[in-house]
């Protein structure tokens, strides 16, 4: 991990309220390849931008980034 | 290219050019090959000009390479602004925050890019005035006119080029595309399958590493 790697589970949080990339898009005003961009962790998000995923989502930021890979579900149960 | 809007611009290239023109990262590299090639054509111009003008020869071979220069380059800029989904030929004003920072990042490029050829021109220019011994050159009108002309449509293509030569592959777009119509990924002609990862919501983390 570099020191300026980002992580983010946006598209765990889309797939769970059943959003499209698109319409995930068309809510934050930007394009949706840059969604798929952002997911794929070819992109950072200005602070802006990932508040406002935060908000659409309704969870704190640090729901949807960590500067930690996120655990895999379920590995703490074991 | 006149202010395309977003809306507008995915309606117009979802025709042509083809997107298997642009669908890989060797095709667009091909792609930009031949365009760095149209603005080659333009230099070829000022040498046959230099060697050649004033002469009927020389005038109707920089028609013939500027008309060639001028088609190529057209065809290969609309594939690349359909590549690009805009970072290419949209107003800034319609550019999200990535592909702002794309631009500026692929006009820095070129920016750095112009300032070499300038350069190298200059020394070449120089290496040419300086008289050797008795003999002066001389540099007919046209090839400097054709010079000129030539450092300008490598100043204006070359955002372009790197746009297309850095540009890494989309995402895939959803596999639900609603303005498809073809039930297919938009994205998906170079054979890779369509589909994010973690969307069908099996709950597998999502560890998008960035590197900003």
């Amino acid at each position: 991990m570099s020191a300026e790697d980002v992580y983010n589970r946006i598209s765990v949080l889309r797939a769970e309220r059943g959003v499209s990339r698109k319409d995930l898009a068309a809510a934050l005003g930007v394009h949706y390849q840059t969604i798929g961009y952002l997911e794929r962790g070819q992109y950072s998000p200005s602070l802006f931008l990932a508040l406002r995923i935060a908000e659409y989502f309704e969870v704190p930021v640090e729901i949807v980034f960590s500067l930690r890979p996120f655990p895999r579900l379920g590995s703490e149960v074991k | 290219m006149g202010e395309l809007t977003p809306g507008q611009l995915e309606a117009r290239y979802r025709d042509w050019p083809p997107r298997s023109w642009y669908a890989t990262r060797g095709r667009r590299r091909i792609l930009v090959g031949v365009g760095a090639g149209s603005a080659g054509l333009i230099w070829v111009s000022a040498i046959v000009c230099y060697y050649l003008a004033p002469s009927l020869t020389a005038m109707w071979t920089t028609f013939a390479l500027t008309g060639a220069a001028s088609v190529i380059y057209v065809v290969v800029y609309s594939a690349l602004v359909g590549a690009t989904r805009g970072v290419v030929g949209l107003a800034e004003r319609h550019l999200d925050e990535r592909q702002s920072r794309e631009r500026q990042k692929i006009q820095a490029n070129a920016h750095r890019g112009t300032t070499v050829t300038l350069v190298v021109l200059g020394v070449l220019l120089l290496s040419l005035a300086v008289p050797r011994g008795e003999t002066a050159v001389q540099i007919p009108a046209a090839a400097i006119v054709m010079l000129v002309f030539g450092v300008i449509a490598t100043h204006v293509i070359l955002p372009t080029l790197m746009a297309g030569w850095q540009m890494s592959d989309p995402p895939p777009d959803d596999e639900d595309d609603p303005d498809d119509g073809d039930g297919r990924d938009d994205e998906d002609q170079d054979g890779r399958s369509g589909g994010a990862p973690g969307r069908s919501g099996d709950g597998q983390p999502i560890d998008g590493k960035t590197a900003t």
